[in-house]
């Protein structure tokens, strides 16, 4: 049987983050305008493998996604065994201009999906000027706790398996079987309390509520697309964010659910594509 | 052979008095589907068990759990991964290592061939708080995977895990 060879290609990064010395993992395909891509929480880069093989988004775009530290094949820091994993707005903030201004990219476009989308709203209202646009893919301004985060890292219950469980209802109900499962299998990958330390992120320190309809979509447009599906960041939180924030553009998905690059890439294209053409037209 | 010994596992959940209501009782027929899902509730023994993959992915799992549907409530014995019994209440004192209570018309949607958003998942019931689980919820979580295709396992055939 011929080998079959993806057109995507990964490198390891080092640079200090934090005042620590880290090693990230990156991946990217394509050519054009960069195109930086920000994972799920407890998930990894692997994600955006429907975008990266996909022509209509290579041809004109550099697309790039990082694994977070601590996340898919990117370790953690040095020391990290006697400590506990949180991520702060802070930290996040730091950890994307950094890597963006480490590959020299000149005012990416970013798409970030949950607390990607979260932070892509933080990006859109305190450093709009370092991207050339924002998409936003299930993003919502806060989302309260719905279930004991402490599951996600205790010995008595398998962080893998925990972790693929909570979220395998978040995919929408057409995704392929072997999306669905692959984006679970991401989570089922996760380390001890990555997840949960994303959460932190995602649920506490993340809140952007009382600020988030200060956003100028005059200084970086700022695209929300949200699946249909999604019970974590509703789309009725979606289309609150975008009523606060004038000039934003929503799209509903119908039928897709938390995940929309990776469980279902054909029909998340559907809604990308055209975003990524209004985009190359300004 | 296992099935034989279950019984004796957590007999004392089911108070003499109930036993007859369980599965494949002398319930009488008329009785069954009164409530909407109720002859479906007692298909499950049946619909897990004939899962391999299902059964094989809770060995490790023996437990009484409770399931209400609205003001009926039902207690699953599981043993090594199979659904031994399937009791309908009501019960004088029940035991169960956890409680899944939801109003049954959540239940319903729950259990549509597809549901509707808000509605496909527990977890999504217990986002809108009209799911209450209670109890020692480390049993349903280690397990949670287990738990979801169990009660998927009501949808009709052919619907989406």
């Amino acid at each position: 049987m011929k080998a079959r060879f993806e057109p995507i290609t990964g490198r390891y990064m080092h640079l200090d983050l934090f005042g620590r010395p880290h090693r990230v993992y990156v991946e990217e395909a394509g050519e054009g305008t960069p195109l930086l891509c920000l994972h799920t929480a407890g998930s990894d880069g692997r994600q955006y493998r429907g975008l990266m093989n996909d022509p209509r988004v290579t041809a004109k775009h550099r697309v790039i996604a990082f694994d977070m530290p601590w996340h898919g094949k990117s370790s953690p820091p040095p020391g990290w065994h006697d400590e506990e994993y949180q991520l702060t707005s802070a930290q996040y903030t730091t950890m994307i201009l950094e890597i963006s201004a480490a590959l020299e990219l000149d005012r990416p476009i970013l798409i970030g999906c949950s607390i990607g989308g979260r932070i892509a709203l933080h990006l859109a209202l305190e450093h709009p000027e370092r991207f050339r646009a924002i998409i936003g893919l299930q993003a919502g301004a806060h989302v309260d706790p719905y279930y004991d985060l402490n599951f996600l890292h205790r010995a008595d219950v398998h962080g893998g398996e925990v972790c693929g469980a909570i979220v395998s209802g978040l995919v929408g109900p057409d995704a392929p079987d072997s999306e669905r499962w692959e984006t679970l299998w991401h989570y089922m990958q996760g380390g001890p309390g990555v997840f949960k330390g994303d959460l932190y992120f995602y649920k506490l320190d993340g809140d952007i509520r009382d600020r988030v309809a200060q956003i100028d979509t005059r200084r970086c447009p700022l695209f929300l697309l949200s699946g249909e599906y999604d019970y974590s960041c509703t789309p009725e939180e979606t289309l609150a964010v975008a009523k606060s924030i004038g000039g934003s553009e929503v799209t509903i998905m119908k039928g897709l659910g938390h995940f929309p690059m990776s469980e279902d890439p054909q029909a998340f294209l559907a809604h990308l594509l055209p975003v990524l053409e209004k985009i190359g037209k300004t | 052979m296992r099935l034989a010994v279950a019984p004796a596992i957590d007999a004392g959940a089911i108070p003499p008095i109930m036993r007859n209501n369980r599965f494949g009782g002398a319930k009488p027929a008329d009785e069954k589907g009164r409530d909407g899902g109720e002859s479906m509730i007692e298909t499950l023994r049946e619909r897990v068990n004939g899962d391999v993959g299902l059964v094989r992915r809770g060995r490790y799992l023996t437990t009484t759990f409770l399931l209400e549907v609205g003001q009926i409530p039902w207690l699953i014995q599981i043993f090594e991964g199979r659904i031994v019994s399937v009791t309908r209440g009501p019960f004088v004192m029940p035991s169960s290592s956890f409680a899944l209570r939801a109003p049954e018309e959540e239940w319903q949607k729950f259990w549509c061939v597809r549901p509707p958003p808000g509605s496909n998942d527990v977890l999504a019931l217990i986002k809108r708080r009209v799911l209450k689980a209670e109890g020692d919820l480390q049993v349903f979580m280690s397990h949670l995977r287990y738990f979801k295709e169990v009660l998927a396992k009501l949808r009709a055939p052919g619907a989406a895990a």
